[in-house]
């Protein structure tokens, strides 16, 4: 094989190779708010909507290209003081996604694609439902929501 | 040669091995109430005093004839403190008369105290068996008064107290 077939393999494997990749960093996540229930009453459910601007779930997402997010969410919460659960459910019709002017209501149960901007944060809210029980234990009650966002493509 | 080689070889494998990808969380919480309710059964009385003579009402019984225990009941279904502050006096026409008290839990209106007697700001955190289900608990207030204050003119010396009652986990 000759230098100069060398050369023009290597340039055409740099061109293939020369399509913009993704790389670790490139997805900014901003945890921005907890999902708050509040004070509650023992028996009695609540409710918080993905419209509830201070009580529901944010992150927001900043990234170029296709991206799929998905959640892991908890059925219960953990009392801080002695380990006994509070039942949680966040449910298909609890996301709201988009950016400001253009939300959507999605299934946090399931991926969700969608499209990132470097500039434009997309968000994605997260509403749900406790259920203390009658006996429930007062005190301090927490979970963690955990969500993981792959660039699916350009 | 060689070294070209090795530098496509480089140039193939690195796309693959990077993956784009992030991950955050988030908290959700939420804090039950505690269900908290006192409520005042029975005044501490000492009866009438000969002056010179002092008398004392003891937690743990119904107190005899003429005095009674004082007490007040709490339903709470989870850890509970009680704090109060201590007269020194029981107040009157004549002026003071000192007094002192002593306060116990129970777990029975007017019945044998769970702990011993303590200092009415001292009473220890009164701890639920079951934390969410609720339970009755007695706080007894008792006291004495010395023979050697009671020499004084004669009418009604009072005092008060209150306690508050929070709950704790």
């Amino acid at each position: 094989m000759s230098a100069h077939r060398v050369l023009v393999l290597i340039a055409a494997l740099c061109a293939l190779l020369s399509v913009p990749q993704p790389s670790t960093g490139q997805i900014a996540i901003f945890p921005a708010q907890d999902l708050v229930f509040g004070p509650l009453q023992r028996g009695v459910p609540e409710f918080v909507a993905t419209t509830d601007a201070a009580r529901r779930a944010q992150f927001d997402v900043i990234a170029r290209g296709s991206l799929i997010a998905t959640f892991v969410l908890p059925t219960e919460m953990v009392s801080l003081a002695n380990g006994s659960v509070l039942p949680i459910a966040i449910l298909a019709n609890d996301g709201l996604a988009g950016r400001s002017n253009s939300l959507v209501v999605f299934d946090p149960t399931q991926p969700l694609t969608f499209r990132g901007h470097p500039s434009k944060p997309f968000s994605l809210y997260l509403g749900g439902t406790a259920d203390p029980g009658a006996s429930q234990s007062p005190g301090s009650y927490s979970a963690t929501i955990t969500l993981f966002v792959i660039q699916a493509g350009a | 040669m060689k070294k070209v080689v090795v530098l496509a070889l480089a140039l193939t494998v690195t796309p693959f091995a990077i993956e784009a990808q992030n991950t955050a969380q988030v908290n959700a919480t939420a804090t039950i109430l505690a269900n908290v309710v006192a409520t005042p059964l029975t005044n501490l009385e000492f009866g009438q005093l000969q002056p010179g003579t002092g008398t004392t009402v003891s937690t743990g019984a119904a107190a005899p004839g003429g005095q009674t225990l004082g007490e007040f009941q709490i339903v709470h279904n989870s850890n509970v403190t009680v704090s109060t502050t201590v007269p020194a006096n029981l107040v009157g026409p004549g002026g003071n008369i000192a007094v002192t008290f002593l306060c116990a839990y129970a777990s029975a209106s007017q019945g044998p105290t769970d702990i011993g007697d303590v200092a009415c700001d001292a009473l220890p955190t009164r701890v639920v068996l079951l934390p969410g289900v609720d339970e009755t608990s007695f706080v007894q207030v008792a006291g004495s008064i010395s023979g050697a204050d009671t020499n004084v003119q004669a009418g009604a010396y009072s005092t008060s107290m209150t306690f508050t009652v929070t709950a704790v986990n």
